[in-house]
């Protein structure tokens, strides 16, 4: 079988990598400083908070699905979860939240209970059940939310009017630029605790039951627990990632439970090659740009999104990670080959 | 007939046959012998095409059939009786029986009513079961459904894997009666066995495969009379009277 | 409920599961033979409506020349996809899923051709004249189209068993449902069996849109709209059994509809996905599911 899973998960950080790291964060803290020069400086900044949301989205779901290889089609309940969570708790609940931090963690804690759930249900079936299974949850969802039987979700308008004041109870969050470095900063640090599971024992096990599970169930582990564990995290992630967008957009509405969301993580995922962490944070982000380029020519540019998954499945199936590795591959040759005709 | 030309087989990265070569003459009976996991079975499937090399070639009657699909291989005439029998159990007896005929070359030729009968022949206890589905038939009745589904197919050759592996004494003296019948007919076959008694009783050429590469070829006779080697390889330390095979 | 408003539910909901089980059947039988999801089953639905439309509204032509014509234009194009890509991806031995990626990108651009040919405005689809009408038996009155739709249906499900219990190509498909390697090795070409019953499913999705565009509006969302219960359906019957279709078709159906008239359309859909999810939980391979097999 044509191996096409990616083995990235070094836990050790070097010299090197670190430079380069520090040389990122610095670029993308500057980048609002950019921004102001040109005239669209706004929507520079928002497309960016966007690109990092999505990305903490994406990550979301390579724990899963590049992690754990779980091919869910189901990641879209956790973005509007999380989205709903912080709107409910500080429109609807009636009990005049205004700072960001509540509905944060109430998104948390809802998507990792929806993990659960989720979690429970994929587990106990084939993968290919999965996918369907999942997909079906998504809408299940969905439906519950536009029927809005509880009548906390206002059906189908959505939920507007959210407030964006504080962090903590002191950080200012409101403007576009301070929003903009918040959303930096969970960025690094969902990355920095995913990574850190990863390569954990558990991020161990994920990856083995990706590629044997057989042999994981032999040596003892509960494949279910170490699989709903992964849906609850994952879930978790991908909410926090519902909740900052609810914040951004100040808005909220059926559509984000919409299938459509699902697909985005696994194209992030699939195009930023699986089980990289941040192959999928920049797939992304080259989808935002392709996405903001495309719409404004074509009304049918959904065909370039179908178009885009057939192209990937033949051409790069891995992902682009491989392509760096080219990269560097022959980065490294050039710095070779002078040096020999110098011994002679 | 049969011939492989320095086959090396992989799976994975893992190299399984490391540079076979060996032979299958019309009319013979080759029992290809050695312990376990040494690569008995991935030899036939390689010649299937199931696994198919990497290097090397596989010849029938003058054509290289090594890349072939497997298909086209059982098309040739080449009949295929897997390890765990392959029995396609929510099917009968009779359906299963079809599979091989239903995809036989010169079908116009020959009738379903002379197939059958060429099989109960040879397997009487499979008409009575005819209805029946596979996957509820005794270990023995298996292997027989199994067998003849491969002669169906296999006008030239059969290709048996382990036939009597977990069957009874009686049943084993059942199927090599069988198996004597069918060389009677003139029919060409590769046998993989661990049981060295069933293939002393049948073959006239034996391979011994270790470690993925050939190590004895002998007439059945000869290897008999060889304790040293039955030792050796196969681990078997009493004599062993070899039974008169005539060919 | 009285006795006549109930039978007219029942029959209703035996409409509904007439075109899921039309729609499932295809999917569940190439993935009890391939192990795949055809995402795009739905755009072949979807297509067979359209090309309804062009057949009688712009050609003039009878719509009983609109189901062998939709038929055939799905049959060709579901083999040209799975020739070109999913025969592809499986010799390459891909996993799944990314056949499954594929099919969902052939199925968006084959939405968005058909938004570009036809438009996005959802469209209405006459019922054929020979059918227009009601059928009275007894207290209750029904439209005669749907209850040909029952009957059509009811029809293809027979000759489908038919197929694949008296005929030799029924018993050869059957064997590379249990065992594809095995077959293959007694001389079933799979490849060839695998594309043309990949063709027929997406053919029978193609006549199933246009035995619903009467019914249904014919509109652009149609593809992926109806897909999510017909995964539903399959996943509840038992993925690659088609007696499950069949069964859990008319459950569904008659879920949905009494779930529509006794409260809403929305609440039906929750409690069909309910019932799946709490089958789920009993039976984690659907109520005739048994792995990869064909039945």
């Amino acid at each position: 079988m044509e191996d096409t899973t990616n083995n990235y998960s070094s836990p050790e950080i070097d010299r090197g990598k670190m430079v380069k790291w520090i040389l990122i964060l610095g670029v993308l803290s500057l980048l609002p400083a950019f921004f102001q020069a040109t005239p669209f400086a706004d929507y520079l900044a928002y497309t960016v908070v966007r690109m990092m949301i999505l990305g903490i989205y994406a990550m979301s779901y390579d724990l899963l699905f590049g992690f754990t290889g779980i091919f869910s089609y189901g990641h879209a309940t956790f973005w509007g979860c999380g989205a709903y969570a912080v709107a409910i708790l500080t429109v609807r609940s009636g009990l005049q939240v205004q700072d960001a931090l509540p509905g944060v963690l109430a998104a948390l804690i809802a998507g990792a209970g929806l993990g659960l759930a989720m979690g429970f249900l994929c587990s106990r079936v084939g993968q290919v059940a999965v996918f369907l299974v999942s997909f079906a949850f998504t809408e299940s969802i969905q439906l519950l939310v536009i029927s809005d039987p509880l009548k906390i979700t206002n059906a189908e308008d959505g939920i507007s009017g959210i407030p964006r004041e504080t962090l903590f109870g002191f950080l200012d969050i409101k403007s576009e630029i301070h929003f903009y470095y918040l959303t930096l900063a969970v960025l690094v640090l969902s990355y920095l605790v995913l990574r850190r599971i990863t390569a954990s024992s558990m991020g161990d096990v994920f990856l083995a039951i990706r590629e044997n599970p057989v042999r994981v169930r032999f040596l003892g582990y509960s494949i279910r627990r170490y699989r709903v564990a992964a849906f609850m995290i994952s879930g978790a992630f991908a909410s926090l990632a519902g909740a900052l967008t609810a914040l951004h957009e100040r808005a909220v509405a059926p559509e984000m439970f919409n299938w459509f969301h699902s697909g985005d993580a696994v194209l992030f995922t699939v195009l930023g090659s699986p089980g990289t962490l941040l192959g999928p944070v920049l797939g992304a982000a080259i989808v935002v740009i392709f996405q903001e380029i495309l719409s404004d020519l074509f009304r049918n540019w959904m065909i370039f999104l179908g178009l885009s998954y057939i192209l990937l499945i033949f051409f790069l199936p891995k992902g682009i990670f491989p392509l760096f590795e080219k990269l560097q591959d022959r980065l490294r040759k050039k710095e070779n080959t002078p040096a020999k005709p110098q011994k002679a | 007939m049969l011939e492989l030309k320095g086959i090396h087989t992989y799976y994975g990265e893992s190299h399984i046959l490391q540079g076979i070569h060996l032979q299958v003459k019309e009319g013979e009976c080759v029992a290809l012998l050695g312990p376990n996991g040494m690569g008995k079975t991935t030899t036939l499937r390689t010649v299937m095409g199931l696994t198919p090399a990497r290097l090397g070639t596989v010849l029938f009657k003058e054509r290289d059939i090594t890349h072939y699909p497997p298909f086209e291989i059982a098309r040739l005439g080449i009949g295929f009786v897997p390890e765990d029998r392959g029995l396609f159990g929510d099917l009968t007896v009779v359906e299963n029986l079809k599979v091989p005929f239903l995809n036989l070359r010169q079908r116009q030729g020959r009738r379903w009513a002379e197939v059958e009968d060429r099989i109960y022949a040879l397997f009487p206890v499979l008409s009575e079961r005819k209805k029946q589905m596979a996957g509820t038939l005794s270990g023995g009745e298996q292997q027989m459904l199994a067998t003849a589904r491969g002669l169906i197919s296999g006008e030239e050759m059969v290709l048996l894997d382990e036939p009597t592996e977990g069957l009874a004494p009686r049943v084993i003296q059942n199927l090599i009666g069988a198996f004597r019948k069918i060389m009677e007919q003139k029919h060409t076959m590769l046998l993989v066995e661990q049981n060295i008694h069933t293939a002393m009783e049948i073959a006239n050429r034996c391979y011994i495969l270790e470690k993925g590469r050939i190590k004895i070829e002998e007439p059945m006779s000869v290897l008999c009379q060889r304790p040293d080697l039955l030792h050796q390889y196969l681990g078997i330390v009493q004599t062993i009277d070899s039974p008169s095979v005539n060919r | 409920m009285t006795f006549a408003t109930f039978l007219v539910q029942v029959l209703n909901g035996l409409t509904i599961a007439a075109i899921y089980i039309l729609l499932a059947s295809g999917l569940t039988i190439v993935f009890g033979l391939q192990g795949i999801v055809n995402c795009a089953h739905g755009f072949f639905y979807m297509l067979g409506a359209y090309l309804t439309l062009t057949v009688v509204g712009k050609l003039g032509l009878s719509f009983w020349v609109a189901l062998p014509v939709a038929f055939l234009a799905n049959f060709l194009l579901g083999a040209a996809l799975e020739i070109a890509g999913i025969r592809k991806l499986t010799s390459w031995g891909r996993e799944f899923t990314h056949n499954l990626i594929l099919t969902l990108g052939f199925a968006l651009v084959g939405q968005e051709a058909v938004k570009l040919i036809w438009g996005t405005i959802p469209q209405l689809m006459n019922v054929p004249s020979s059918l227009t009408g009601m059928a009275t038996f007894g207290p209750v009155s029904y439209p005669k189209y749907w209850l040909f739709v029952i009957a059509f249906t009811g029809l293809v499900m027979l000759a489908l068993y038919l197929f694949f219990t008296r005929t030799g190509l029924g018993i050869l498909v059957r064997s590379i449902a249990l065992n594809s390697e095995v077959s293959q090795s007694l001389g079933t070409n799979a490849p060839r069996i695998n594309t043309l019953i990949f063709g027929v499913g997406t053919g029978v999705a193609g006549m199933a849109g246009v035995l619903a565009g009467p019914i249904l509006s014919v509109d652009p969302n149609m593809a992926f709209e109806l897909l999510i219960i017909i995964f539903v359906v399959i996943i509840f019957g038992g993925l690659g059994s088609l007696v499950g279709v069949v069964v859990s078709g008319i459950i569904i159906g008659l879920i949905i509809a009494f779930g529509t008239a006794l409260v809403t359309g929305m609440f039906a859909k929750i409690l069909a996905f309910a019932v799946m999810i709490a089958i789920l939980i009993v039976k984690p391979l659907g109520l005739f599911g048994r792995g990869a097999q064909l039945e």
